[in-house]
């Protein structure tokens, strides 16, 4: 049985590593994390705000919703999903072709397009670095 | 359109989904992701947001079922479905490390609906030698809530007619509850 | 399997009822004791009650309801003994259930007392035990409050004589609260809606044809 990702020494490094690329491009990242598809924490930025394993288990539902909305609607697969609040942005997305979710909070002061550009670059980039030619 | 809400809670692994399953008149919409806790119990997914079927009672009547993820770190799912719903199914799974504990746990955190006389309890896999039997759920239960009468039954949740009767008895139990209220009094 | 021993002493012969009221007083009796019951022309039904469990060579469907004689023996048997059968066997529940359901001709059972009330202390595990809507009814009922059985009938717009099967029966399963107290707060002084009928009970079991 292989090791889950969030017990994965490698995957965890590798993952510290893009969220802290992730807060260098942009310094409105206020909180991201890296998560398995049924809710448990790879690694997060440290944040004040959260409790990063509740919130791993609330990005899980989510995706699993917006993925099973996208399913009933026929309309392709989910490509992220937004919650846009008084206070920032919550982008999430799928790492592509892991059973991994990239989980970022966004300030305000932040373009909708450049959080989200940011967050797509560094959920490729995961990816590559989890695909076999990488490891 | 009228609706009655009805939860399947309960331990990871215990049927909630295939109850669903076997109960829905439209495909269930899952919301299943691959399991990492193998070592917990060995499933490939588990849900982890929630299940959702539909029992048609008339062009104007629906049941809706919503089954809630087992494990206790989505249990802000189960807090926004359990306020919504009317009626519970309680399912455990017989080989469960110490089945009846967690029986006693979900009935403690869905306190609110057990109080209302809303909770039927199946205990699935009762088929594997060494389970607690009906029984000692029974007993557990009783010794913890003495003015309640929680109906614990045996069931396979791929059973078509065990797991209707599970869910006539919930609504019989309510409204049987309700009934008595109705008159006047309090049930003793 | 233990075979069952010859014995000199002529055995008790008895229809149901007073097959229930043999089986409940072995059941008031800490000893343990093996029973055999012989509806003439069956075979003999084994009771071990240390296991709460029975053996029959038929299924329970084949139970003559209408049994004019029942052969009834008991053989004492030491606790530690192996069980009469390989277990698990059949649950007591079921067979105490039917013997119950089928006692007494309708009339309340010989160790009931006017005036009692009663109150299920646990459900019967109905997925393995036939039985009727209106079974469900009426076991839902006395999960609620003390009734008498006039007021179980009453409340669930059933027959008296079917509250009384039922109050017979599990009270010979041993699952009911019996007091003599007076009417509490939640006795029913009129009939309660039918909800088998008008309540979503009714209307899903119309819908699903139960």
């Amino acid at each position: 049985m292989s090791i889950p990702a969030h017990k994965d020494q490698a995957i965890i490094d590798n993952a510290a590593m893009v969220l802290n690329e992730m807060r260098a491009l942009c310094k409105s990242l206020v909180y991201a994390a890296l998560l398995t598809d049924d809710g448990f924490e790879v690694v997060s930025l440290p944040s004040y705000q959260t409790d990063g394993s509740r919130m791993a288990s609330m990005a899980s539902s989510m995706q699993a919703l917006s993925d099973a909305v996208a399913r009933e609607l026929k309309m392709g697969s989910s490509e992220y999903i937004i919650i846009a609040t008084q206070s920032g942005y919550v982008l999430q997305l799928r790492v592509p072709s892991q059973t991994l979710v990239l989980s970022a909070l966004f300030g305000d002061d932040e373009t909708l397009g450049k959080a989200l550009s940011i967050s797509r670059l560094s959920a490729q980039k995961m990816s590559a670095l989890m695909s076999p030619a990488a490891v | 359109m009228a609706e009655h809400v009805i939860l399947f809670a309960g331990p990871m692994g215990a049927g909630k989904t295939t109850a669903i399953q076997t109960l829905s008149e439209i495909p269930v919409v899952l919301t299943e992701a691959k399991n990492t806790e193998r070592d917990v119990v060995d499933k490939a997914t588990t849900t982890v947001a929630l299940d959702y079927g539909e029992i048609m009672v008339s062009d104007e009547e629906k049941v809706r079922l919503y089954g809630v993820p087992g494990q206790r770190r989505f249990d802000f799912m189960w807090d926004i479905l359990k306020e919504r719903a009317v009626g519970m199914i309680l399912l455990v799974n017989n080989d469960a490390p110490d089945p009846i504990a967690l029986a006693l746990e979900f009935l403690e955190e869905f306190s609110e609906l057990n109080r209302r006389g809303g909770v039927v309890m199946g205990i699935s896999r009762s088929d594997v030698a060494g389970g607690p039997s009906v029984d000692a759920y029974s007993s557990a239960i009783r010794a913890t809530y003495p003015d309640l009468v929680v109906p614990v039954f045996t069931v396979d949740t791929r059973n078509t007619s065990q797991m209707r009767l599970a869910l006539m008895t919930l609504i019989m139990n309510i409204e049987a509850r309700s009934a008595l209220s109705l008159n006047g009094s309090t049930a003793a | 399997m233990t075979i069952w021993p010859e014995r000199d002493s002529r055995p008790s012969t008895s229809g149901w009822t007073e097959a229930a009221i043999a089986v409940r007083s072995i059941m008031q009796i800490e000893a343990p004791l093996l029973l055999s019951l012989q509806p003439v022309g069956f075979e003999p039904i084994y009771v071990d009650f240390r296991h709460h469990a029975f053996e029959w060579s038929r299924p329970l469907a084949d139970f003559p309801t209408t049994a004019a004689q029942v052969h009834v023996e008991t053989e004492p048997v030491p606790a530690n003994a192996p069980p009469l059968f390989e277990l698990p066997a059949q649950s007591l529940d079921n067979l105490l259930w039917t013997i119950g359901l089928n006692a007494f001709d309708g009339a309340p059972a010989s160790w009931l007392a006017p005036g009692d009330r009663y109150r299920l202390r646990r459900w019967p595990n109905f997925t393995e035990m036939d039985h009727t809507v209106e079974h469900l009814q009426l076991t839902a009922m006395l999960g609620q409050a003390h009734l008498s059985i006039e007021e179980l009938a009453s409340s669930s717009q059933a027959h008296y004589v079917s509250a009384t099967r039922i109050i017979n029966a599990f009270s010979l399963m041993n699952i009911l609260h019996i007091t003599d107290a007076p009417a509490g707060p939640a006795a029913p002084s009129a009939p309660a809606p039918a909800t088998t009928v008008t309540g979503l009970f009714g209307r899903l079991r119309k819908r699903l044809g139960l």
